[in-house]
């Protein structure tokens, strides 16, 4: 199973735990992540200000992956998104793929949409499939809870999505949490959206859709808010203390990546998984998975 | 609030919408409102509602919509989009706007920003030595970094 | 008195129209092999003008086949002819009929009432008079739609459409008024449509619902939005509509941004009022056909089928009973005749077997019996005659017999009575602390409950026996103070719910009839509140359970303590 891994901007350089323990984890389970050296960013920051713009840079990355002859792998559900749905829309957009492709000209590229995208939880969930996950299982976190965040752009719009996971009822993470001995809470704020588009134009909404999460879970008493993309993490890490103020309650709602989650059942060690980078952490919790050497 | 003269909105922005990428199928709501039921921005800040958007869309009220702040407000969680009946893609209707009030010099200073970042170093972050330093230090492969292409295809 | 089995039924059939549910219910008839005298008020049948999209081309396909009806022997057309009144019974109508100075009478079996409206602008409503710059649907209608040549002032109406540009603005008045109606939106939204691409102005529709329950119209609303035709919706009267000289302006408020708006259309288009002629209005008052609260033909009640009239033998079918699409008018017809196919067959309802006698020794001949009947089954000559295929056996006239000279086999009075006297021996018979309770109830609705109920696990609080009558309307109020009278220590009367009576009104006399015996109760001494009188529906189990259960547990408490008093 070979994949072309897409980094995007934000995890390569700010969230490198996230691509630490991916990586790890996809060895682990037999996966193999191929760096296209050329990938760029996937177009998200732009389509608000120059949706065709966007849709050109896309297919860029898109065109590049085709090239090599392999599906894409994404960590960032922003970049998961943009990529998908300009591959959907341009499969069925005939002249927007030609004019699309009159760009592409200046470049050297083509895109012929017979490419695949797709979130690296959807891979685990859908290529791999749980029973595989389950056999590399050597440490199982069972008597912990962990509560998933699954973000808006994981399964919406569920057409570009390829209806991984009904959009009001999904499984694919919980069931992704539970392979690893762990429980997957089922919360009401569950399916709420992080806020992290809004984080640029206005913070203090953007909080406050945060801070709806943040409370429940807090309440609920998890523990950890999983996490499978960069901007919600921002929004529920990097925020949290702002957050709290906001709220004015104590929040102590660890938030880590799914694949530091799965790599610590599948017997790897914190430091492996950076969780060194982790701003928001129990460290009792992972004392329990120090390597001794 | 003061009475309108219908007959000084311009009938023509409505197809204007539909003609920008994301704002196809803006004509083909009929108002049934679940998309301001579901919106979660709407819940905090009811200034913001997709109907009323729409609304002022298919009726012409152009310059009142494009220079509002809201309209950067959208979290693009799709949950409009999911929900529509008759799959207007509000989200993308968003994304139209935001295009158009760019266009037209409206949009918040940040938002601008994107773009020069974009076609200058085709990432939003930089990746210099530094950063690829810290990167080798966790084991991880160097970022080439590669803006020509962009620098070609996002030239103004 | 004459059986169900004697009764003649004469296989002509009598159709009055001047449209084409009229000229298609005939054609229907004629294959079928009756005969057909077909009535037109009119000098010639109407033709159908509404655009394409509204379906037009269906009834031109059909009327080269109506041209072929004169060849037909069994075929008789008379144009320009009134129907002025309806005697006699299903089977058997005499029909007076006049046309210039004569008159004459027609005898048939069955009557086709297929009349088409009379449609005029509905000025008076909103308050405006005819001017250059307002329209009504159906000149707007003649002046745009191509198959309209020929159409008297076609031309001079589509000069007033000279004006419009893309500059222009045509407002549509719909539905505002009064409920809205499928034929008034079916040509609101395709003249909407076609002005918006002849002329490319700007199109404003204002209306509280948009009626588009026809095949093609939810498209074609669609469509309309995607050309750009505004739609403003109201739950209310609507705009306001401001007179200034020779101009009209529109005020109002947008539903969904609760914003006031401003406009003064350079071209105005009124909705309309669609009425049944006047002679038929009257016609239908004495024949005692049912109107609804607009006057047209065949009341809003579930029990009457589209073609179904409150008489045996006379059928309804096309926009008599309110707009319809052309083409709906055709269905209709198609539906018109295989009814009365049916009725000619033998089909008939299941008590029509029941046999209903007129005792001529308590009959005074005072015709309460036939003033008070639903469904005009009764006559008389020198005696009552009630006629054994129009009677539906509802009993309301037993009922309200003074001399209580009509019975209903099954549900006599003696017959009644003697279940009363069985219930009262049955009671002397068990321990009296617990309440003794009979109910009264319609066998369509109550009885059905009832037999529900019969069939799930119920803790009923006393001693309960159902009579099932024919119709609430057969409840005498005798049967109450009797019941009373014999021991029991609780009545319930249930009858089916408002406007759902399949005798029309049985429900309603019941409950009159019922407060009239509640003062009666009252002055003989019981507690009025041992009596009770609800509305109940066939699936309304839950209520009967909580009579059954809750109120005789309170009426139990109720004479314990009356006793104890």
């Amino acid at each position: 199973m070979n994949y072309a891994f897409f980094l995007g901007c934000t995890v390569p350089v700010r969230n490198l735990n996230y691509e630490l323990s991916a990586r790890l984890v996809a060895e682990t389970l037999g996966l193999e992540l191929v760096d296209l050296e050329d990938f760029q960013c996937c177009g998200f920051p732009l389509k608000s200000v120059h949706f065709f713009d966007s849709l050109v840079i896309a297919a860029r990355n898109l065109a590049l992956a085709e090239k090599a002859g392999l599906p894409v792998c994404t960590l960032c559900s922003a970049c998961g998104g943009s990529l998908s749905e300009a591959n959907h829309l341009l499969r069925h957009n005939a002249e927007l793929r030609s004019q699309i492709n009159e760009r592409l000209k200046e470049v050297g590229l083509e895109y012929t949409g017979t490419g695949e995208v797709k979130h690296f939880i959807r891979i685990l969930y859908e290529d791999l499939g749980l029973d595989r996950i389950k056999e590399k299982i050597t440490r199982p976190l069972s008597g912990f809870t962990f509560a998933p965040h699954y973000g808006c752009h994981f399964i919406k719009p569920a057409e570009a999505a390829g209806g991984i996971d009904p959009v009001e009822d999904p499984k694919s993470l919980s069931e992704l949490i539970e392979v690893t001995g762990a429980k997957a809470l089922k919360y009401n704020t569950m399916l709420n959206c992080c806020g992290g588009s809004v984080l640029g134009a206005k913070e203090d909404l953007a909080n406050t859709l945060a801070g709806q999460k943040l409370g429940e879970v807090n309440q609920l008493g998890a523990n950890g808010l999983i996490m499978i993309c960069p901007f919600c993490n921002v929004m529920y890490e990097g925020q949290q203390k702002k957050v709290e103020k906001k709220l004015e309650q104590k929040l102590k709602v660890p938030v880590l990546y799914y694949p530091q989650l799965l790599g610590l059942a599948l017997g790897a060690g914190p430091e492996q998984l950076g969780f060194k980078l982790n701003r928001v952490k129990d460290k009792d919790f992972l004392k329990q998975f120090e390597k001794e050497d | 609030m003061e009475r309108i003269d219908l007959k000084k909105l311009d009938p023509e922005f409505k197809h204007r919408v539909a003609g920008e990428l994301g704002g196809e199928h803006i004509k083909k709501c009929f108002a049934c409102g679940i998309c301001s039921a579901r919106c979660p921005i709407e819940k905090i800040e009811p200034e913001y509602n997709p109907r009323k958007i729409i609304r002022m869309i298919l009726l012409g009220l152009e310059d009142e919509l494009l220079k509002e702040e809201f309209l950067w407000h959208c979290s693009t969680c799709y949950t409009c989009q999911e929900s529509c009946p008759q799959r207007v893609n509000f989200t993308e209707v968003i994304f139209a706007l935001r295009n158009l009030a760019v266009r037209k010099g409206l949009a918040p200073a940040g938002m601008a920003a994107a773009q020069n970042l974009l076609s200058q170093q085709g990432r939003m972050y930089e990746v210099g030595d530094f950063e690829n330093e810290k990167r080798q230090e966790m084991g991880l492969p160097k970022i080439k970094g590669n803006p020509e292409d962009y620098q070609k295809l996002l030239k103004k | 008195m004459m059986t169900l089995s004697e009764v003649q039924k004469i296989p002509k059939v009598l159709i009055f129209g001047n449209g084409p549910t009229a000229q298609e219910t005939a054609g229907q008839l004629l294959d079928l092999g009756y005969e057909i005298i077909e009535i037109n008020p009119a000098e010639d049948f109407s033709q159908d003008i509404s655009c394409p999209a509204t379906g037009s081309s269906p009834v031109q396909d059909y009327m080269e086949k109506w041209g072929t009806l004169a060849n037909n022997p069994r075929y008789v057309l008379f144009n320009q002819t009134a129907l002025q009144t309806i005697e006699g019974f299903a089977g058997e109508f005499q029909v007076r009929l006049k046309r210039d100075q004569k008159e004459w009478i027609e005898t048939v079996g069955a009557i086709v009432l297929a009349p088409e409206l009379i449609s005029t602008g509905r000025f008076e409503d909103y308050a405006l008079t005819p001017s250059n710059q307002i329209m009504t649907l159906e000149e707007l209608n003649a002046a745009v739609c191509s198959s309209g040549e020929g159409i008297e002032g076609k031309a001079e109406k589509e000069t007033r459409l000279k004006g419009l540009t893309p500059q222009t603005y045509v407002a549509f008045l719909v539905g505002l008024k009064a409920e809205g109606n499928v034929l008034d939106m079916a040509r609101t939204l395709s003249l909407a449509q076609e002005l918006g691409r002849k002329y490319q102005s700007q199109i404003c529709v204002f209306c509280r619902n948009v009626k588009v329950a026809e095949e093609g119209l939810e498209r074609l609303y669609q469509a309309c939005r995607d050309e750009g035709v505004l739609f403003f919706k109201f739950d209310d009267e609507g705009p306001e509509i401001i007179r200034s000289g020779e101009r009209v302006i529109l005020h109002f408020t947008d539903m969904v941004l609760s914003q006031p708006f401003e406009l003064v259309p350079d071209l105005l288009v009124l909705d309309s009022v669609h009425s049944l002629s006047e002679k038929l209005q009257g016609l239908a008052v004495s024949a005692r056909i049912n109107t609804d609260g607009n006057g047209l033909l065949q009341p809003a009640n579930v029990h009457l089928l589209p073609q179904a009239s409150n008489r045996a033998g006379i059928f309804l079918a096309g926009p008599g009973k309110g707009p319809l699409l052309p083409r709906t008018g055709l269905e209709e017809a198609k539906a018109a005749a295989l009814m009365v196919h049916h009725f000619f067959q033998g089909e008939t309802l299941e008590n029509q077997q029941r046999e209903v006698t007129v005792d001529k020794g308590l009959c005074t001949i005072c015709l309460t019996c036939l003033r008070f009947c639903p469904h005009q089954a009764i006559g008389w000559s020198h005696r009552i005659f009630i006629h054994p295929l129009a009677c539906q056996r509802c009993g309301i006239c037993a009922s309200e017999c003074p001399m209580d000279a009509i019975q209903i086999a099954g549900y006599a009075d003696l017959e009644v009575e003697s279940k009363l006297t069985r219930f009262r021996q049955k009671w002397q018979e068990v321990e009296t602390t617990q309440p003794k309770v009979v109910i009264f109830g319609c066998q369509r609705s109550a009885g059905v409950a009832w037999e529900e109920v019969q069939r799930s696990t119920f803790n009923v609080k006393g001693h309960l026996d159902f009579i099932s009558l024919p119709c609430a309307g057969k409840l005498d109020p005798d049967y109450v103070l009797k019941v009373l009278a014999m021991g029991a220590d609780g009545v319930v009367v249930l009858a089916c719910p408002e406007e759902n009576c399949k005798s029309i009104y049985g429900n309603t006399y019941a409950h009159g009839r019922f407060e009239e015996i509640r003062d009666y109760v009252e002055e003989t001494g019981f507690d009025p509140r041992r009596i009770r009188f609800e509305y109940l529906s066939s699936n309304m189990v839950w209520k009967l359970k909580e009579i059954m259960e809750e109120w005789m547990e309170e009426l139990g408490g109720m004479i314990n303590q009356q006793s104890a008093a």
